[in-house]
Parts: structure tokens; C-alpha cells; sequence
């Protein structure tokens, strides 16, 4: 391959990647803004659901999911260090794929916890809301997680080209924007 | 999969594919022109196509009527125009025209097409579910889709995974033109078909995930028993919904229409984008104007997605919110206005060849305009209130879509038929197929404004019979149901056209001496598109220079 098809290549991951960020942008922030016109219409939605005893129960997966994503991101870039370095990498390659299970599993059971609860999504609107908004959020780490571990199983012997790290990390980046702006707009607002 | 990553072979599947939805969506289109031609009039052997439960004695039920005309708009939108426009048009000739050789991510545009093409068959085979397919028009407000019977629920994942198809090949679409364009290719020196694709790209992107998240909320309440869309205290015949209330159908609306309203930009942008490779070519011309024309189409594109609201004028929104969607709404003629001017004058002082493909060209312009025009009274609350939801809707939309983007779109099989197969189509059947398709067009569309005028309702299955103000037009219908006949008849002379000239058409590799990169190399591309990579040094449009 030539440096210039190489350079090429490169360039269209970095334009398809900021595109394909751009639409996921344009589908958190479309169910986002389903979310608030609701609840700015609503009349009887005006407590904050952090009042709600229910909220205590799901606060491990709120402050789990938190550090879940924190840790898919700082380890990501860690990785993508190494990687411009040409350090060998270690076995924290595999902690992005970690912690998309973790998110998963701890919304599994906050989803429990809420069924139990009876605040299934047929509930209220502000439980289907949740069921929405945080299970959108939960597939998509799953899928950054699927790509971490395929990276990762790649990666056995340092062939993970360090853009698609950076992409990989952008990735992280919007996600843990995605959780910050649920966590604030349905826990605190 | 393999043969799918040549962008070519792409380019043909989705409009083979597409070409197959547009023949679906028009024959569902004449079963219900008949129902509206001759109302409660069996139609010859339709029970036995359609079965007793759909067509009892040969009569369509209005169930059925409407799944016909739901499926009509969601296949001719979603399946046809819109994959026919930009996938099939978009993967095939935009790499040549930039000189690159294939897609830059090749097995994110077969993925494309194959989540599309699956899409499009489980909206089809939604006919054979028990109630049948989607039957709330394809705009499914909800109380009423979330009502519907199964059908609807196969619509919301088709509707899911066409979003996704279109992504990926936007995606691919755009990273090519960002990363593989040929060296001295600048972005002033894009073909607009180019940049009209690359515009059109766009709006898919970052529109459709607003449809795909409505269509998330609309399976949730209709799978989950949730109620984003469903108000508190909904009774049906009497009976209140078992739901917990508390939802905002007008939600639906808002991310319908931010998606939809763009679409309407999306079938135009690339008919545009032909149309100027169609006159260019074919007046021998430089385009009027480029910079201006690549500044309009970037402004219709972008302005595009504040105006989506001037579709609920009527829901009871705020003075301030009603003003200023009545204000973008006219803004946004402004950018189209400049296309359509530049291309015009684009004419002036050509030498024009009066070929199949210019006559198509040509024609767009006045339909277009047409079709535009229309739009401007639609978009003021004032005489919304009297048009919307009559027959002038139906005819301002279709005179953008029907012989607008479809003139453009046949402008370019003309045109460019000789680049995929190496043979030109035959001019004579091609102006018999011109002629026939737009007066039979027009006769299909016209008498729509003058039926919304006179205050017909565009969804009464009778077509208004009951209805003292829809009386004098009824007399209408059948015609325009003829002339719907006679318009397929038309199409008929073009399929024998295409396949005739397929194998035994006049050999030409470049017969209109066009400047533009695709022509740069054999016809039809070979594998890698160019023997020698391509070294821009000018303009596109070079048919003044004593170049072509």
C-alpha cells in the first residue's frame, strides 16, 4: 500500500467517523428533546424524579454507570498512547469491552429493579421515558463495546492502527456526554 | 456482497431494486385511482388477487384503500425516489465524477443496500399479515397508527433499518468525496451533481435519526404499552384506553416532519444536481453562476431543517412559533429561486441539442417550478387553513416529486445510459416516452389544484360523493384515472426502450462530448474505474473553451 492510499484511508475513517458521530448526535438529541417536550407539557411531572423512592433504589446503576464509562474512556485513550508509542499493550486493552458489559449488566438490573417497583414503561410516561432514553444509551455502549473487543482480540499483536483508537475514544467521549446530559436532565432537573 | 463493493454493480442494484418499488408503488396507485375513478365499482379479478377479505366481489375495502395509499406514498418515498436518487445515482456516478476509484468504504455501502433491500421487503410482504399492511398514511400520526393493526409495527422497523441503510451510505457517500477526490480536484471544482449528492448525504444523516427515534417512541407504544404519543383520557368508540395517558401526539408530528420535511430536499437536491449536468451538456454551456448555484444548494440544504413545522400550522401553536416557521418557509424559495434562475440562464446563448435527456431536463424546470410555486400558499397560516388537507397538497407535493424529480431522474438514464452500458437509448422511442409522460402527467396532477380549491379532502375513500362541494369534480376522476393508465402505458416504451438498447443500441462512448470526469474514461468504467488516475487542472464545465 502506498503512504498516499494509506493517508487516504485515513482521512475517510476520521470524515466517516465525525459523520457517523454527527447522526448519532442527532438520535440521542431527537429522543432527548421527545423527553423534555413532554415533560415541559406535562402538569403533573413537575417533581423532580429525584424525589421518587424509586430513584434511590437505581442509584448504583446511576453512580456504576458513571464510572463504567469514565473508565471505557480514560482506558481508551491509555490505549491509544501506547499504541503511538509503540509500547506493547497490556491486558487494560480488554477494560473498554469490561465496561460495556458493566453498563449493560447495571442497567439490567436498575430495569429490574424499576419492573419490580411497578414502574414498568407502561407505568408513566416518565418511566417510559427512562426505559428509553437509558436503554438507547445501553445498546449504544454495547456496540462501542463490540468494537472494543474486536479491536482488543486484534490488538494480540499490536495491529491496531492508532487513529481508529482516537475514533474509538471519540466515541467513548459522546457517549459519556449521552449518560451526563440523561443523568442531569432526568435525575437533577 | 463481494460484487456489491464495486460501486458500480451498487449503483445498478439500487436501481434495479428501486426501479422495482417504483413499478410496486404505481400499481398500488391505480387500485386506488379506480376505487376514486369509479367508487364502489368492482374492479376485475381483484378478489382474486387480493382475497374476499381485502376485495369482497371485486370492491375494494376502504381497510384496504388505505393500506394502498399509505404504501403508496411510504414505497414511492422510502423504496423508490428516494434509493433511485441517491443510492443508485449517488454510489455509480459520483466516484467517476470525482475521479476515485470505488467507494471509500465499499462494505458500508453494500451493507446500505442490503438493510435496504430487506427493509423494503418486509414493508412489502406487511400485505399478507392478518389486517394487513400499514394503513395511516405515511405520515402515521398517532393516536390512529398506534391503533393500526400489525402492518404499522412492520413499518416502524422498516422505517428503523432504512435509517440505518441510509447512514451507512451516506457515510461511504461523503468520506468519498472528502478522501478520494483526484488530485487538483478542489471542492469549487466538484461537478454540482457532486455537490447536490453531497447535500443530499447530509440531510439523510443528520435528519432521518429524528424519524428513527419517533419511530422508536411509536414501537414502544405499541409493543410496550407505553404512552408517549397517546394524551390522558383517549377514549375509542366510547371506550377509554387501557394506557397510562400523559403523552403528546404532536411529539410525533415534530420529528416526523424534521425528517420528512428534509426528505422533500432530498428527492430534489439530485434532480437538481442532474439537471445541471443534463443542460450543461446538452446547451453546451458552462453552468451560470457555479459558486452561486454551490451557495444555493448549501443554504436550500441546511435551511431545509428549520422549516418543518409550517406542516402543522393548524395544531393550535403560538403566534411567535407559527410566525416564524411562515418566515423560514418563504425563506427558503429564495435558494431554490437562485437554482432554478441559474439554470436558466445557463440556457441563454447555448447551442441547444434538443435530445431525450434535455427535453426531461427542460421540463423539470416549468414542473418544478410549478410544484415550488404551489408551496407558497401552503406555507402561510392564513390560506393553510383553507388548502390544508385537500387535493392541492397532493397536487403541489406531486408536481415536485412525480414530474419533477422523476423528470430528472429519467434526464438521467438518457444521459447517462451510455456510460453504464456503452449504447445510447433510442431518441425516437425516447420522445414518444417524453411527450406521452408529460402530458399524461400533468392531466394526473393538475385538476388536483382545482379540486383542493374547491375544498375536496384528499382522504375520502369516495372521493367525496357524500359531499355536495366535491359533486362538480367527481366528474374528474375518471380521466385522471386514464390518464394514470396511459402514463404506465408510457413507461411500458421506456422499459422496451432500456432493454432494447441494452443489447442492440447505437455504440457511443461519450455522445455528448461531456467534460465532466466520468466521461474521462471507457464506457461502460472498467474495474478501478480509471487505467490512468486522473489529474484535475480546471473547471467542470468546459464547453466554451473549445474543449469538448
Amino acid at each position: 500500500m502506498t503512504p498516499g492510499v494509506d493517508a487516504r484511508r485515513t482521512r475517510a475513517a476520521d470524515a466517516g467517523t465525525w459523520l457517523f458521530l454527527a447522526s448519532l448526535v442527532m438520535f440521542y438529541a431527537s429522543l432527548y428533546s421527545g423527553y423534555v417536550l413532554l415533560r415541559a407539557g406535562s402538569e403533573t411531572w413537575t417533581t423532580p424524579w429525584l424525589a421518587r423512592p424509586i430513584l434511590w433504589k437505581i442509584q448504583p446503576f446511576v453512580v456504576s454507570n458513571t464510572l463504567w464509562l469514565v473508565l471505557a474512556f480514560v482506558n481508551t485513550r491509555q490505549w491509544r498512547l501506547a499504541a503511538a508509542s509503540g509500547a506493547p499493550r497490556s491486558i487494560g486493552v480488554w477494560l473498554p469491552t469490561m465496561a460495556a458489559s458493566g453498563v449493560a449488566l447495571a442497567w439490567t438490573g436498575a430495569a429490574d429493579a424499576m419492573l419490580k417497583a411497578g414502574s414498568g414503561p407502561a407505568a408513566s410516561v416518565a418511566a417510559a421515558s427512562w426505559f428509553v432514553l437509558t436503554g438507547a444509551l445501553a445498546l449504544g455502549v454495547l456496540g462501542g463495546g463490540l468494537v472494543a473487543t474486536w479491536w482488543a482480540w486484534r490488538d494480540r499483536r499490536s495491529e491496531t492502527p492508532v487513529h481508529a483508537l482516537r475514533q474509538l475514544q471519540r466515541y467513548w467521549g459522546l457517549m459519556l456526554v449521552v449518560w451526563f446530559s440523561i443523568v442531569v436532565g432526568m435525575y437533577f432537573v | 456482497m463481494t460484487r456489491l463493493t464495486d460501486h458500480k454493480t451498487l449503483g445498478i442494484a439500487y436501481a434495479n431494486t428501486s426501479g422495482v418499488f417504483m413499478v410496486v408503488g404505481f400499481l398500488l396507485m391505480l387500485l386506488f385511482r379506480w376505487q376514486l375513478a369509479w367508487p364502489g365499482q368492482p374492479i376485475p379479478i381483484a378478489t382474486a388477487i387480493f382475497g374476499e377479505t381485502n376485495a369482497p366481489g371485486g370492491i375494494l375495502l376502504p381497510e384496504f384503500y388505505y393500506q394502498l395509499v399509505a404504501m403508496h406514498g411510504s414505497v414511492m418515498i422510502f423504496l423508490a425516489v428516494v434509493p433511485m436518487a441517491v443510492g443508485a445515482l449517488g454510489s455509480y456516478f459520483v466516484p467517476l465524477q470525482i475521479g476515485a476509484p470505488g467507494l471509500a468504504f465499499p462494505r458500508l455501502g453494500a451493507a446500505g443496500y442490503l438493510l435496504y433491500l430487506a427493509a423494503g421487503l418486509l414493508m412489502a410482504a406487511s400485505f399478507v399479515l392478518p389486517g394487513g399492511a400499514a394503513n395511516s398514511g405515511w405520515t402515521s400520526y398517532p393516536p390512529l397508527a398506534i391503533l393500526a393493526s400489525s402492518g404499522q409495527t412492520v413499518w416502524l422497523v422498516g422505517i428503523l433499518m432504512l435509517g440505518v441503510s441510509s447512514m451507512l451510505g451516506a457515510i461511504s457517500l461523503l468520506a468519498t468525496i472528502v478522501a478520494y477526490r483526484a488530485p487538483g480536484l478542489t471542492l469549487m471544482r466538484l461537478p454540482f451533481f457532486v455537490w447536490s449528492q453531497a447535500m443530499t448525504a447530509l440531510l439523510l444523516l443528520l435528519a432521518f435519526p429524528a424519524l428513527q427515534a419517533a419511530a422508536v417512541f411509536q414501537l414502544m407504544d405499541r409493543v410496550a404499552g407505553t404512552s408517549f404519543f397517546l394524551p390522558s383520557g383517549l377514549a375509542v368508540s366510547n371506550t377509554p384506553l387501557a394506557v397510562s395517558g400523559g403523552g403528546n401526539p404532536l411529539l410525533w408530528q415534530h420529528l416526523f416532519w424534521f425528517l420528512a420535511h428534509p426528505e422533500v430536499y432530498v428527492l430534489i437536491l439530485p434532480a437538481m444536481g442532474v439537471v445541471a449536468e443534463v443542460i450543461t451538456a446538452h446547451a453546451r454551456r458552462t453552468l451560470w453562476r457555479y459558486g452561486l448555484m454551490v451557495g444555493a444548494v448549501v443554504a436550500l440544504g441546511a435551511w431545509s431543517m428549520v422549516v418543518w413545522a409550517h406542516h402543522m400550522l393548524l395544531t393550535g401553536m403560538s403566534t411567535t412559533l407559527s410566525s416564524f416557521f411562515q418566515i423560514t418557509t418563504m425563506a427558503v424559495s429564495v435558494p431554490s429561486v437562485i437554482l432554478i434562475t441559474s439554470l436558466v440562464v445557463t440556457l441563454w446563448g447555448g447551442a441547444i441539442r434538443y435530445t431525450t435527456a434535455m427535453c426531461f431536463a427542460l421540463a423539470f424546470l416549468p414542473m418544478f417550478g410549478l410544484g415550488g410555486v404551489t408551496g407558497l400558499p401552503l406555507g402561510l397560516g392564513p390560506s393553510n387553513l383553507i388548502l390544508h388537507d385537500t387535493y392541492y397538497v397532493i397536487g403541489h407535493f406531486h408536481y415536485l416529486v412525480a414530474p419533477g424529480t422523476m423528470f430528472a431522474l429519467f434526464a438521467a438514464v438518457y444521459h447517462w445510459f451510455p456510460k453504464v452500458t456503452g449504447r445510447r437509448l433510442d431518441e425516437r422511442l425516447g420522445l414518444v416516452h417524453f411527450l406521452g409522460s408529460f402530458v399524461t402527467m400533468n392531466a394526473v396532477f393538475l385538476p388536483m389544484f382545482l379540486m383542493g380549491i374547491m375544498g375536496v379532502n384528499r382522504r375520502m375513500y369516495d372521493a367525496g360523493l357524500q359531499y355536495q362541494l366535491a359533486e362538480p369534480t367527481l366528474v374528474w376522476n375518471p380521466h385522471m384515472t386514464w390518464s394514470a393508465v396511459a402514463l404506465g402505458v408510457f413507461q411500458l416504451v421506456f422499459v422496451v426502450n432500456m432493454v432494447w438498447s441494452a443489447k442492440r443500441g447505437v455504440p457511443a462512448e461519450n455522445p455528448w462530448q461531456a467534460t465532466t470526469l466520468e466521461w474521462a474514461t471507457s464506457s461502460p468504467p472498467p474495474a478501478g474505474n480509471f487505467a490512468v488516475p486522473p489529474v484535475v487542472t480546471g473547471a467542470p464545465y468546459r464547453y466554451e473553451e473549445g474543449q469538448a
